[in-house]
């Protein structure tokens, strides 16, 4: 798929920098959200320009979402090039993030339909909350996995479900049954695909070899790590929060041979999620017209992408 | 062999399923839920043969499913008041206060009972994935299991106080003031005796008050106002540590819409609120001990709690964060407080007969 996100035309040509910082905000990412959305609208048969409004959209708010996000972390690094906050400044970074939610706001409302900008804003809200509650158990190795779900469902889990029903509402099909199914499934891929990024950080499944332990090392104890640490000793899991690298982390959960007893017994508990998933998909068959249900073969394979990271599902 | 059924409020299914009577053989345990408390409420359903479904030993399934742990609540006032009692020779009518005693323990263990049963159904224990026994969650029984077993000991609680009513007229003033206030709680909201805001404020005066002053009165012994008194700060001291784990889940709860002092507060207020909560029934606690014991245990035992204080306090302050573990640590804390109390109020009460 060849998706091209914005136009420099998008932004005022008056404001410096801006156009510039959108330029690198959007390189090198690989647009899986606009994808996402892609698959559901043109399977619905919406056309092009809503399609094209719609992955706009929630590659504006992931974005958005990213510049702040690494502001607020402090992260020095994105997508391995130097976060925007540092490269232009903390200011800018935050101008920007805010210039594209209100873009967002502005296009959609322009659409039409107040469902559509209704929802949207509300997406939004959950992705703040859930920002805000990660920012305040930063520091905390202690935390569980429950916890960290209640956060991952509204900071990642949010825009899934979004993806997944905002082409159903610009099509004006408010089939509630659908929706509620959607919003199940949106929340279990969220979930999954959290999890499966923050396995990456422990270089599990990690295909794209993508810089590890950065979520220890900045005192945030992901998914995975509250998992390993659901069964270890205080000074155990005070190890693994020095830990810098594997080695450290495996000597700190009892050797490899534990590690990997534990990553199996998570792995087994995302396939029970991904059950789940499979079980309600054949709900959503149920509830689709004849011609979307071309969806389900395709959300099949969501799971395969987004937790094992499949290249070919 | 397990197997999923996802249904909705509107099925005709979903209330044999919720409540375990769809079949003999096996157990639905609810997996996902969406839009709890709604009328659009979904359910995921995972079916298991009963015979798959992992029981612990008979007394461990006994203590969780008739959360025995929980029996302090109303057992610790009862014993401050029959040992007050005792040490005053107001203990007239031995017979009565036996069945008073059972009485009350079998109604509360219906209340808990029922209240597992109302969660279950309302898709509050849905919500918070630590609540309750867990005994219908984890398939041990179904909720219509749970719900009989409510009923017998409530007909056990009812024929244990009828002969004290009859003996006692001035008891029946307290069961009636009581009975008024369970169906309150029970007909004003559909969810949780605990997650509302009038529920709380009749928790307080079921637990405290109208408990310790009905339980004197069934014993023979006349109303005065130190059992009032005590009946305040237990009550005071139990709707602390129910406002500490409402905290944990403010989150949830805010989610859900409930409407408590906690949710209607907030997660900043409602620190401040609790650091107040505990600091004020310190001193309740010294003055109750100065009016009615001795001013020795008032200046003793209140000055253990007034030094204990300022680590609670600070904690309150310290807790950043609705989620995570800090908070749980927290409530940790707060429950240790609570066993502290009793402690200290156990050996008061029983210094008298050494």
């Amino acid at each position: 798929m060849d998706i091209k996100i914005f136009s420099n035309k998008d932004f005022p040509v008056y404001l410096p920098k801006l156009n510039q910082l959108y330029d690198d905000l959007f390189d090198g990412g690989k647009g899986f959200r606009a994808k996402l959305v892609q698959l559901v609208a043109e399977t619905l048969e919406l056309p092009p320009t809503s399609t094209h409004l719609l992955m706009q959209t929630i590659e504006f708010i992931h974005n958005a979402s990213l510049l702040h996000d690494d502001l607020v972390d402090r992260s020095k690094l994105r997508r391995g090039k130097p976060a925007l906050w540092l490269k232009y400044s903390p200011e800018y970074a935050v101008l920007a993030g805010d210039y594209l939610l209100a873009r967002v706001m502005v296009n959609l409302s322009s659409y039409g339909n107040i469902r559509l900008v209704h929802y949207t804003a509300e997406m939004i809200s959950d992705l703040l909350e859930g920002e805000w509650l990660q920012d305040s158990i930063v520091g905390d190795f202690f935390v569980s996995l429950d916890q960290l779900d209640r956060i991952h469902n509204l900071k990642t889990a949010s825009l899934f479900k979004w993806c997944l029903r905002a082409p159903f509402i610009a099509q004006e099909n408010y089939n509630q049954n659908i929706h509620e199914l959607l919003i199940e499934c949106g929340t279990i891929l969220g979930q999954l695909f959290q999890r499966s990024d923050d396995l990456l950080d422990f270089n599990v499944r990690n295909y794209e070899g993508k810089a590890i332990l950065g979520d220890l090392k900045s005192s945030y104890l992901n998914s995975f790590g509250a998992f390993l640490c659901s069964d270890l000793s205080k000074e155990q899991i005070n190890q693994l929060a020095r830990s810098h690298d594997l080695d450290q982390v495996y000597t700190a959960v009892g050797g490899k041979d534990a590690f990997q007893k534990k990553l199996s017994s998570f792995d087994e508990k995302n396939k029970n999620l991904i059950q789940l998933y499979d079980h309600l998909l054949k709900k959503l068959n149920d509830e689709l017209g004849p011609k979307s249900k071309n969806l389900i073969e395709k959300f099949q394979k969501l799971p395969e992408l987004l937790y094992w990271r499949s290249k070919n599902p | 062999m397990s197997s999923l059924v996802t249904l909705s409020k509107s099925s005709p299914l979903y209330k044999d399923y919720l409540l375990g009577t769809f079949s003999n053989e096996k157990r639905a345990l609810p997996i996902a839920t969406l839009n709890v408390n709604k009328n659009n409420e979904t359910v995921t359903f995972n079916i298991l043969d009963k015979q798959n479904i992992v029981k612990p030993n008979f007394i461990q399934f006994l203590f969780q499913t008739l959360k025995i742990k929980k029996w302090l609540l109303v057992l610790f006032p009862m014993l401050i008041v029959l040992s007050k009692n005792i040490a005053f020779g107001a203990v007239t009518d031995p017979i009565s206060l036996w069945l008073s005693s059972f009485g009350i323990l079998f109604l509360f263990i219906s209340a808990n009972l029922r209240n597992d049963f109302v969660d279950h159904y309302w898709g509050v224990d849905r919500i918070f994935d630590h609540r309750g026994s867990r005994a219908i969650q984890s398939g041990w029984v179904t909720a219509v299991q749970v719900r009989t077993l409510s009923r017998f000991f409530l007909v056990l609680a009812i024929l244990f106080s009828v002969p004290i009513l009859i003996a006692y007229p001035s008891a029946f003033y307290v069961v009636t003031v009581s009975g008024f206030l369970i169906l309150f709680s029970q007909f004003t909201s559909k969810n949780s005796v605990y997650y509302q805001l009038g529920n709380e404020i009749s928790y307080f005066f079921l637990i405290g008050p109208l408990l310790s002053t009905g339980y004197q009165l069934s014993m023979g012994a006349p109303f005065d106002y130190e059992v009032i008194m005590i009946g305040i700060l237990w009550g005071w001291l139990v709707l602390f540590v129910h406002f500490l784990s409402t905290l944990i889940n403010i989150m949830p709860c805010s989610q859900a819409g409930f409407k408590n002092t906690i949710t209607m507060l907030g997660f900043d207020k409602s620190r401040r609120f609790l650091a107040f909560w505990w600091t004020l029934y310190v001193v309740l606690y010294f003055f109750y001990h100065l009016f009615f014991a001795g001013s020795y245990w008032a200046w003793y035992f209140s000055l253990v709690l007034l030094l204990l204080t300022p680590r609670i306090v600070l904690k309150f302050k310290s807790v950043k964060s609705p989620l995570g573990s800090d908070l749980v640590r927290l409530n940790e804390i707060g429950k240790r407080f609570f066993y502290l109390v009793i402690l200290v109020w156990l050996i008061e009460s029983l210094w008298v007969f050494l």
